[in-house]
């Protein structure tokens, strides 16, 4: 398989920025997003395979369900992991109805993430 | 992990018994914010003991910055008519006067307060002189127990004293 792309999406930098680093060093190529609107800007260029996504990002023009519906009306088959917090039990119904292929809870670490890009990951291979 | 209150399993036996409920927007905001700061630090320690490497004085920087913002959620959370004045987060909860029960402020500030305070001194140390240093591994392995440690306590004080139909 060549280089897989990830999109990361939160208005929080810091995790971004982290989570960029982390996933470069597993081969990924990386690109970052701190708002929707950008998130979707990237995702029409560079197509990455896996999007992960935050779910509620108060400082954006679009919040996450509003990125996932418009990246699922440039592919329907984009691989979206939402991020969200364990408290939002509606907005994990929407993401659900709209294609999201999966769905975290935050506070999350390393481990967390990593097991669901690597289902993603698989879910790429069939 | 900051030790147990002398009377936590009082506390927690109290919340079951006279069913104290959080309310949903408090607990909103716990996750929301702190859930933000802690998976920042959770992803930088990750990083620096998947790689064996010490934390950079910058990461250090970072973690000490998400710190501070839990310290100032915790103390919002304590006293949100003070907070609101710098903090627009705390305005819904000052404008409904939620208030967190004090059975379960205690024990969540126990636990995060000391946490975090750890957190802030095993990196200050580093940090605190003229030349800032990078942090050992050691010390990331740390943090990293202590942030699993927070999150734990988030989990089961919620389980504890959630709303009826709530999360």
């Amino acid at each position: 398989m060549s280089q897989l792309k990830l999109l990361v999406v939160d208005d929080e930098e810091g995790i971004v920025r982290y989570a960029q680093r982390i996933y470069e060093k597993q081969g990924f190529i990386t690109f970052g997003a701190t708002d929707g609107v950008t998130a979707v800007e990237i995702f029409k260029k560079e197509q990455p395979d896996i999007s992960l996504i935050d779910i509620h990002m108060p400082y954006s023009p679009i919040d996450g369900i509003e990125t996932l519906r418009q990246i699922k009306e440039i592919n329907k088959d984009a691989v979206c992991i939402m991020v969200t917090r364990i408290t939002d039990k509606t907005s994990i119904e929407q993401a659900r109805k709209l294609g999201a292929f999966h769905y975290i809870t935050k506070p999350l670490g390393v481990e967390d993430l990593d097991k669901v890009v690597n289902e993603a990951k698989e879910k790429l291979k069939k | 992990m900051a030790n147990p209150l002398e009377n936590e399993d009082q506390l927690y036996s109290q919340i079951s018994r006279e069913q104290i409920k959080t309310p949903a927007i408090l607990w909103d905001l716990i996750y929301h914010r702190i859930g933000d700061d802690i998976t920042v630090i959770s992803l930088i320690t990750g990083h620096a003991l998947r790689m064996g490497e010490p934390l950079s004085v910058e990461d250090a920087q970072v973690i000490l910055k998400h710190t501070q913002d839990i310290k100032e959620i915790l103390e919002g959370i304590r006293d949100p008519d003070q907070a609101v004045e710098k903090n627009p987060a705390f305005l819904e909860i000052c404008r409904k006067n939620i208030r967190l029960h004090p059975a379960v402020g205690t024990i969540l500030n126990h636990h995060i307060a000391n946490d975090v305070f750890s957190i802030n001194m095993a990196i200050g140390l580093y940090l605190s002189s003229k030349n800032p240093e990078a942090v050992p591994l050691e010390e990331a392995k740390e943090i990293s127990i202590r942030v699993s440690m927070i999150r734990e306590v988030m989990d089961k004080l919620r389980e504890a004293s959630m709303c009826e139909g709530g999360f």
